[in-house]
């Protein structure tokens, strides 16, 4: 568990807003190796991307913050830094990218200026020198002209280019971790594939690991060492293993592949699961997703289930004998 | 860049010929003939008639228009009817005051708002920001003649440090401390248009703030003065000189109470008597020129907007 690159432990995240204090992320651990792509999978407001914004240190201010448990890089406690210890891991140990390219780099500097922000303030490179090598990392994140686009502007450049950037900004240190956050969700299905192709070569070639958070469960199938699915800020799922989808319990993830659109449904239906997910400030009691499973049972209403391991790197949080809970 | 400009400069052309228009109409069709007010009421029918006459007033209405224009355009505003001057003549006479003024404020406005509306938006909905925002609604309901006054008292009368009044032309006498006569009116002024610049800057920062690449630049590790100044200052310029390019435009144009406060020849107070007096001449040479301040202002606040935001080069390129 200690060599692991990062560990999280009960990590609790509470948000104070104006109906009290809710919480977003409960009693959350996993460990993320070496040159692992772990996978973070679940439907918007299950914790996810909070998740990853705490490991950054970047949670909303001031509403959000970490009550609770500890994230540990590389032996180091991140969630008792200042916020100038964390700038210096920030772009540098641990980068992320995020969702939305189009509106992710700003429209006022050039692209290589804003990857030459991260050069100068990590390598400690003179302007010049961190021109000449963000357009190298232009290069090497597959932009065609690389010498001419430092020089263009964000709306010069299309999604899937921007995306690029995006990547090219992020592991202009060469990071540890990546952390992904949704970043193929706003991109067509064709850049898509090259993006998760950039990422993987990436990922080999710089020895990093990934936290890639999606609600994409096609891209886990094609990326994932080890996948976690969240729902209501908590841990529904973990499978430290190949074959996650041939092998998935909790009826939560169960449902969620049913809603996969895929020629191999046998009834050829969609399988939509009932209910929206509630709000932080309405979640259930017992376990979260008890108000619409179809499996519920009394003991779901009441006590919150236990994370246990029903095969070996396997663990889920479900109250249902592990041979019941397959469909 | 080029093309932009001189595609904004040529789009000024409508608006002032609309301008000129407007004004030209708006002299003539106020109640009052400017012969009889020019020669009195004592005068004789036919010399009304023939002053009438000598002052085009009885061609048509386009015609009158297409003469004035013509000379307007080679730089002849008229004769004033009551000062032996050209209307050109007397507006660069009281021209001076009123940029000196202006552009003494205006470095007044900008020094103190930017820094105060930054600090606001960085601590925003603490006791600092709240403290600003109570400051700038009180700035912004202070009359500037009980400000004027007041500043009068203290540092004129009381401190003996600055002139109480008038303002003796720096150009002519080259004498460029006669700038102290200014301070206290271009305070004066500049004060309660402080409020609204931080206003703005606090408001267009907060906006920007809440946008993804505030959140990349954070992602970056850069310290928290670089993100705001370079990534969220930098964005919510557009508003804030926008608001700038109008406050500037309204004191170069003259700021007529604070004028009187100070004793100031400014070109407010020149346009103020003017209207009394029905100095025609006058009053639409006055209005053209500020119509022409607040399009070149607007001009230099658009060419601005290109400046800090590259995508607004790019589609009015197109």
């Amino acid at each position: 568990m200690n060599d692991a690159l990062l560990n999280v432990k009960d990590l609790t995240i509470t948000f104070q807003t104006e109906r009290g204090e809710l919480t977003a992320v409960d009693h959350l651990s996993f460990d993320l190796g070496r040159k692992e792509t772990l996978c973070i999978v679940g439907e918007s407001g299950s914790g996810k991307s909070v998740t990853a914004l705490s490991i950054m240190g970047l949670l909303p201010q001031p509403a959000g913050r970490v009550t609770n448990g500890s994230i540990r890089f590389q032996g180091q406690e991140l969630t008792g830094l200042t916020n100038k210890q964390m700038q210096g891991i920030r772009g540098n140990r641990i980068s992320m990218i995020f969702q939305e390219p189009m509106t992710s780099l700003n429209p006022v500097y050039t692209v290589g200026y804003q990857i030459s922000e991260v050069l100068k303030k990590h390598k400690g490179m003179n302007t010049k020198e961190a021109m000449r090598y963000a357009a190298e990392l232009l290069e090497r994140v597959g932009i065609p002209e690389p010498g001419k686009r430092v020089h263009s502007f964000p709306h010069e450049l299309s999604g899937g280019l921007r995306q690029r950037v995006m990547i090219a900004m992020a592991l202009s240190c060469d990071p540890d971790i990546l952390i992904a956050d949704e970043p193929t969700t706003a991109l067509d299905v064709t850049i898509q594939a090259q993006i998760l192709r950039l990422m993987e070569t990436l990922k080999q070639d710089l020895d990093m690991s990934i936290i890639f958070i999606t609600h994409d469960l096609g891209v886990v199938s094609q990326i994932s060492d080890r996948t976690i699915v969240m729902y209501g800020g908590m841990k529904m799922e973990e499978r430290y293993a190949d074959g996650f989808f041939d092998h998935v319990q909790h009826p939560y993830t169960v449902d969620l592949l049913g809603c996969i659109p895929t020629s191999s449904l046998s009834d050829g239906k969609l399988m939509p699961i009932p209910g929206m997910i509630p709000s932080l400030a309405n979640m259930p009691g017992g376990c979260r997703f008890s108000n619409r499973c179809r499996r519920a049972m009394s003991a779901c209403h009441e006590t919150i289930p236990e994370l246990r391991e029903i095969e070996p790197g396997h663990w889920i949080a479900c109250h249902l004998e592990d041979k019941e809970a397959v469909l | 860049m080029l093309r932009y400009i001189i595609k904004r400069v040529l789009s000024m052309i409508p608006s002032l010929i609309l301008t000129s228009i407007m004004v030209f109409l708006m002299v003539h069709l106020i109640p009052g003939d400017p012969a009889i007010t020019m020669l009195g009421d004592s005068a004789t029918e036919e010399s009304i008639e023939q002053m009438r006459e000598e002052m085009g007033l009885n061609q048509p209405l386009v015609n009158q228009y297409f003469i004035w224009m013509g000379k307007v355009v080679h730089g002849d505003l008229g004769d004033s009817i009551f000062q032996n001057k050209s209307v050109m003549a007397t507006i660069a006479d009281r021209a001076e005051t009123s940029v000196l003024l202006g552009v003494m404020a205006m470095i007044l406005i900008v020094l103190i708002s930017l820094p105060i509306g930054i600090i606001a938006a960085v601590k925003v909905n603490t006791w600092l920001d709240q403290g600003i925002s109570s400051l700038a609604m009180f700035l912004a309901s202070v009359p500037a003649f009980w400000l004027g006054l007041n500043l009068m008292l203290l540092f004129s009368v009381k401190l003996g440090w600055l002139p109480t009044s008038g303002f003796p032309s720096v150009f002519r006498s080259g004498d460029w401390s006669n700038l102290r006569y200014l301070i206290l009116p271009s305070i004066s002024i500049a004060l309660p248009n402080t409020a609204l610049i931080i206003r703005m800057t606090r408001s267009s920062m907060l906006d920007v703030i809440k946008e993804d690449y505030v959140r990349t630049a954070r992602s970056k590790g850069l310290t928290e003065n670089a993100v705001y100044i370079k990534h969220v200052f930098r964005n919510s310029l557009i508003a804030v000189v926008s608001s700038l390019g109008f406050v500037f435009a309204s004191l170069i144009s003259g700021t007529v109470v604070t004028e009187s406060v100070f004793s100031l020849p400014g070109v407010g107070q020149l346009l103020v008597s003017s209207i009394m007096l029905r100095d025609y001449p006058v009053i639409q040479g006055v209005i053209l020129i500020i119509a022409l301040v607040f399009m070149i202002i607007n001009l230099l606040v658009d060419i601005s907007y290109a400046k800090i935001d590259p995508r607004i080069r790019y589609t009015s390129a197109k």
